[in-house]
């Protein structure tokens, strides 16, 4: 699904993310975690076809990103809010779907349950948590069924208990093929697999 | 968003609107004026019926003749006996010797300096022969009126062109970058890339084309149920359909990368 080689950022001449090279398959949780400052975002930034001033090359389904250039298949979810403020929750999570099919229409509605948003559907997302808010965003994103969904600083809105209910939120988009590729600043339960940033370098563990 | 499209919809429709009773008032107006020569024949008279004749078919293709009638003597003879009661001398009348007369009715659309000198150059050549009477300090009242009418309709149709492309260029400026939010939400969201372009097309299509096909349909029903006795030419509305896609390719333009 993804591979990334011989990838580096580079600040004031000084190289630091250096990834040799990570391959991360179909349905795949990942979770790499860093301090701040190692260049977390703006991997992600980079997977998505934000960021382009990087070294190496990333492949996604064998493609390079420019191939995507119109047709994005990666989501981001960063810590910046995409949300209209005085729209319902329900408005929020259908912005980018052409037509709501009766089973898309059906597992948002599940997925809403499983957040605690089922009774909310209607409410302006400015009366929302922050946490709320970033349940819409995700059950947006896998509603899509991108090929991977990216989060920057996974832990910053969500409790271990919300954090459990992310990840179910996010098996819906797993299952279908999906890869998931989350950031943080420390190790995260429940991913399958995990990489650290030491030495503004990137190793698997 | 879609408030803002209904918005400028109705507005582009209120102005087309404007714009057509500034057509139709123009075009009313000149009408009356028209019949108003129309209706102020010239009256020419000679004592030679031929002379007339010749004149007659001299003139009588010019597109600016509506109509030429000649009055025999013996007609204007019994005319003057009736219309003044002189039956009494009608004797002395019938002893008088009476010029035949010729009276042009003038197709006031056309009859315009142009053609007036035509005709005065073609009588001076039947002169003395031939005598007239015509109007013509009225006939100049109604040219001088109908040259201010054409200049303040030129004036009102540069104006109404100048506001449509300003109003629609401003109000679709104003209302793209009002949706920008949303766009920028939709593209992070995952929504389709070039969705905002295409939008921008059909809005650009319902823009231009809902208010122009109201005002026809209104037009129309008024020309079925007879209430208008003005026609509009059918490019005036390709003019007005033309400045609504000028003002949608000039915000377009103006947009630029906000559409992308």
């Amino acid at each position: 699904m993804l591979k990334i080689e011989g990838f580096s950022l580079s600040r004031e001449n000084e190289k630091f993310m250096l990834i040799n090279e990570m391959l991360i398959g179909s349905g795949m949780k990942i979770n790499i975690f860093g301090n701040n400052d190692t260049g977390r975002s703006l991997l992600l930034r980079a997977i998505h076809g934000d960021y382009y001033n990087f070294g190496g090359q990333i492949l996604i389904k064998d493609k390079p990103l420019l191939f995507y250039k119109k047709k994005k298949k990666t989501l981001l979810l960063d810590n910046t809010s995409h949300l209209l403020m005085n729209e319902s929750v329900w408005k929020n999570i259908i912005i980018p779907l052409p037509k709501v099919t009766a089973r898309q229409k059906q597992k948002i509605m599940e997925l809403c349950m499983i957040s605690q948003l089922g009774d909310k559907i209607g409410t302006k997302v400015k009366n929302l948590s922050s946490s709320s808010k970033k349940f819409i965003e995700l059950i947006r994103a896998v509603i899509q069924l991108p090929q991977i969904i990216l989060i920057d600083d996974l832990e910053n809105y969500f409790d271990d208990k919300n954090m459990i209910t992310a990840l179910e939120i996010c098996n819906f988009a797993l299952n279908s093929g999906a890869s998931l590729i989350a950031t943080s600043k420390r190790k995260l339960d429940n991913f399958d697999s995990y990489y650290r940033i030491q030495n503004n370098k990137v190793v698997k563990l | 968003m879609k408030k803002g499209i209904f918005f400028q919809i109705i507005i582009i429709f209120i102005v087309f609107l404007g714009w057509n009773l500034l057509h139709l008032g123009y075009e009313l107006q000149r009408d009356v004026l028209e019949d108003s020569i129309s209706a102020s024949p010239m009256m020419l008279l000679s004592m030679h019926e031929d002379t007339l004749d010749q004149l007659r078919s001299k003139i009588e293709k010019d597109p600016y003749i509506k109509e030429i009638a000649i009055i025999q003597d013996s007609v204007i003879a019994k005319t003057l006996i009736t219309s003044y009661e002189l039956e009494d001398s009608s004797e002395i009348l019938r002893s008088y010797l009476f010029p035949t007369a010729m009276q042009i009715n003038f197709a006031g659309e056309k009859f315009q300096i142009e053609q007036k000198q035509k005709l005065e150059r073609t009588l001076l050549e039947y002169s003395p022969a031939v005598i007239y009477y015509f109007d013509s300090a009225q006939w100049q009242i109604d040219q001088n009126k109908i040259t201010l009418l054409t200049k303040g309709y030129y004036i009102g149709f540069g104006l109404f062109v100048v506001f449509m492309l300003f109003i629609s260029i401003f109000l679709r400026i104003h209302f793209e970058i009002k949706s920008n939010i949303f766009w920028k939400i939709y593209y992070s969201s995952g929504g389709y890339i070039g969705k905002r372009r295409k939008q921008f097309f059909i809005n650009s299509l319902y823009i231009c084309f809902i208010p122009l096909i109201l005002n026809v349909a209104i037009y129309y029903a008024l020309q079925y149920f007879q209430l208008l006795s003005v026609e509009i030419d059918y490019r005036f509305f390709g003019i007005e359909l033309l400045t609504v896609l000028i003002s949608s390719l000039f915000a377009g333009i103006a947009l630029g990368k906000n559409l992308k």
